[in-house]
């Protein structure tokens, strides 16, 4: 098998020519280093990488392969992830000059449930200097670009991940949502994001911005792949203490029942609102192909207080944020990026007891939210990306006056859904007129991930758009 | 006591300067004043809305428990 022919492959793909036996792990990693050295590199997507120790774990999944025992369902599979998941003596920048060469004591719960399924972790990737930016851009570590087109931006904050996978340097990456960090770069780059459930995966061992809202979750082309990794990663664990003991649904097994007969709920308020044309046209065809599907499309009011949950969302990350920079920002607070500083410094300034009535307020918030929506529907159908992919001279907002309206506008569609801890799909939907991609979101009920895949899988079986590759990685 | 703070007072860049001045006295940190100028002006924005969120919340509600709040509304 040629090099460009693997890297085309799904994850899916993959992991079934890799238990047959018909593509070697070591192929299959080759390529990915190969890519992530040389197209990784011009797109500023990879933070770090081992080769020497990557093609290790692939001479012990083939060799694993070879017995003929039973194998994980990701087995010899290359993945790369967000620089902030902490693996055992390994470096963890979180896109920071301050953690540069910071050396965790222990491994992620998410990496050790990818080790696990028998996945391959072959890089680093760069990320949003500590995970706090929408746009993607990183004044100290260096920013991504998009594959689409390296004059625009990949969104963020997991930049390297979105960029990655889109180019096909990898067979997909873990990420984390504290405001759309997940679906943004998914949005951006072409890519299916899943934000899960708040406390449907674990935290222990991912850096953390704010205990909160801090979700963990896959990027990949296909829903499919996605739901693969979600499965491998979701579940109660004793080391994160806010995750659920809500059971794990088996999320692949219910990809091919469709989308006849769900009921898909469409904003009348609030998400549309900053929406652009392009945009417009396209998020509304995809909601044409289910209504083709047999689904039924159901015109929804959602509660008003939607309006507010994009700031509250900003409240809890700038102020959690905050409490946790403090001591970096008293001490070394010249190393950390303008906007970065700038946004961090401000939660100093929240009132504790605002704080405390605002995490109060979201819990009923969420009750009549749910209430409302999802005793009429079984998702929310909406925008993501309420713009064309913007350039990365037009999103480079750095400290300027404006920059904090603009990063408000970039998450307008995202943020709600960390406020609500809610499952968030991310699903391309075609391309506007510069080249770039469009994406719609699905909302859920909570622990509701399985309807989301089901619907998003759905529609990658009408359409094409999660087929189509850029031009840098063809 | 150590330094004074400067009492906030009704301009914008005076409202700008006591903030920095409250940071750098009991944060220990100087930040640039234009580097926080926009944000200032936007959570200023963010708490009176967080205000209005809260304003009517019974004198019980419990910040605490979220997870086990989403696992309560989940699909049975």
């Amino acid at each position: 098998m040629t090099d460009p022919a693997i890297a085309r492959m799904t994850l899916a793909e993959a992991a079934a020519a890799i238990a047959a036996g018909e593509l070697s792990s070591r192929d299959a990693t080759a390529t990915c280093l190969e890519r992530l050295q040389t197209i990784g590199g011009q797109l500023t997507a990879v933070a770090g990488l081992d080769a020497e120790d990557a093609m290790a774990q692939a001479k012990a999944a083939d060799e694993a392969q070879a017995t003929g025992k039973p194998l994980g369902p990701l087995h010899g599979v290359p993945l790369a992830h967000k620089d902030m998941y902490y693996r055992k003596g390994r470096v963890s920048a979180c896109g920071s000059n301050i953690r540069k060469g910071f050396r965790p004591d222990h491994t992620a719960t998410a990496l050790s449930r990818l080790d696990a399924a028998g996945a391959l972790d072959i890089a680093r990737l760069n990320m949003v200097e500590f995970a706090l930016g929408v746009t993607g851009h990183n004044d100290v570590a260096g920013t991504p670009k998009n594959p689409w087109n390296t004059a625009h931006m990949t969104g963020g904050s997991s930049s390297g991940s979105g960029a990655a996978v889109a180019a096909r340097l990898c067979f997909g990456a873990l990420g984390s949502d504290t405001g759309g960090s997940i679906r943004l770069p998914a949005a951006c780059c072409g890519l299916v994001g899943m934000k899960p459930t708040y406390g449907r995966v674990s935290r222990h061992g991912a850096m953390p911005l704010s205990y909160s809202l801090d979700t963990v979750g896959p990027l990949t082309r296909t829903v499919l792949d996605n739901a693969l990794m979600l499965r491998a990663i979701a579940g109660h664990d004793a080391n994160d203490p806010v995750t659920a003991e809500t059971p794990v649904a088996d999320y692949v097994a219910d990809l091919d029942r469709g989308a006849k007969g769900l009921r898909v709920g469409v904003p009348e308020n609030f998400f549309y609102d900053p929406v652009t044309p392009e945009v417009r046209t396209l998020v509304e065809a995809s909601l044409k192909a289910y209504e083709g599907m047999g689904c039924e499309i159901v015109p929804l009011r959602l509660p008003d207080a939607v309006e507010v949950m994009n700031r509250l969302n900003n409240l809890i990350t700038a102020t959690e944020g905050a409490s946790l920079h403090a001591p970096w920002l008293a001490t070394r607070g010249q190393e950390y990026g303008a906007q970065t500083r700038a946004r961090l410094a401000i939660g100093l300034f929240t009132p504790a007891s605002l704080y405390v009535r605002v995490l109060a307020a979201r819990k009923q918030l969420v009750r009549e939210f749910v209430d409302a929506v999802f005793t009429k529907v079984d998702a929310l159908h909406t925008p993501l990306m309420v713009m064309p992919v913007p350039t990365l001279a037009e999103s480079n907002m750095v400290a300027n006056p404006g920059f904090a309206g603009y990063l408000l506008k970039v998450g307008h569609a995202s943020r709600p859904v960390n406020f609500l801890g809610l499952p968030g799909l991310n699903v391309p939907c075609g391309f506007t007129p510069d080249g770039l991609p469009c994406s719609f979101q699905l909302i859920g009920r909570p622990y509701d991930e399985a309807t989301l895949y089901r619907l998003g899988h759905a529609y990658q079986q009408v359409t094409d758009w999660h087929t189509k590759v850029p031009a840098i990685a063809a | 006591m150590g330094a004074q703070v400067t009492p906030v007072t009704a301009t914008p860049d005076d409202d700008l300067k006591s903030l920095i001045a409250w940071l750098d006295r009991f944060q220990g940190f100087r930040p640039d004043a234009v580097e926080l100028a926009d944000p200032a002006a936007a959570a200023a924005g963010t708490a009176e809305t967080a205000r209005a969120a809260a304003a009517s919340l019974p004198f019980d509600a419990d910040p605490a428990g979220f997870t086990r709040l989403l696992e309560s509304l989940a699909r049975k």
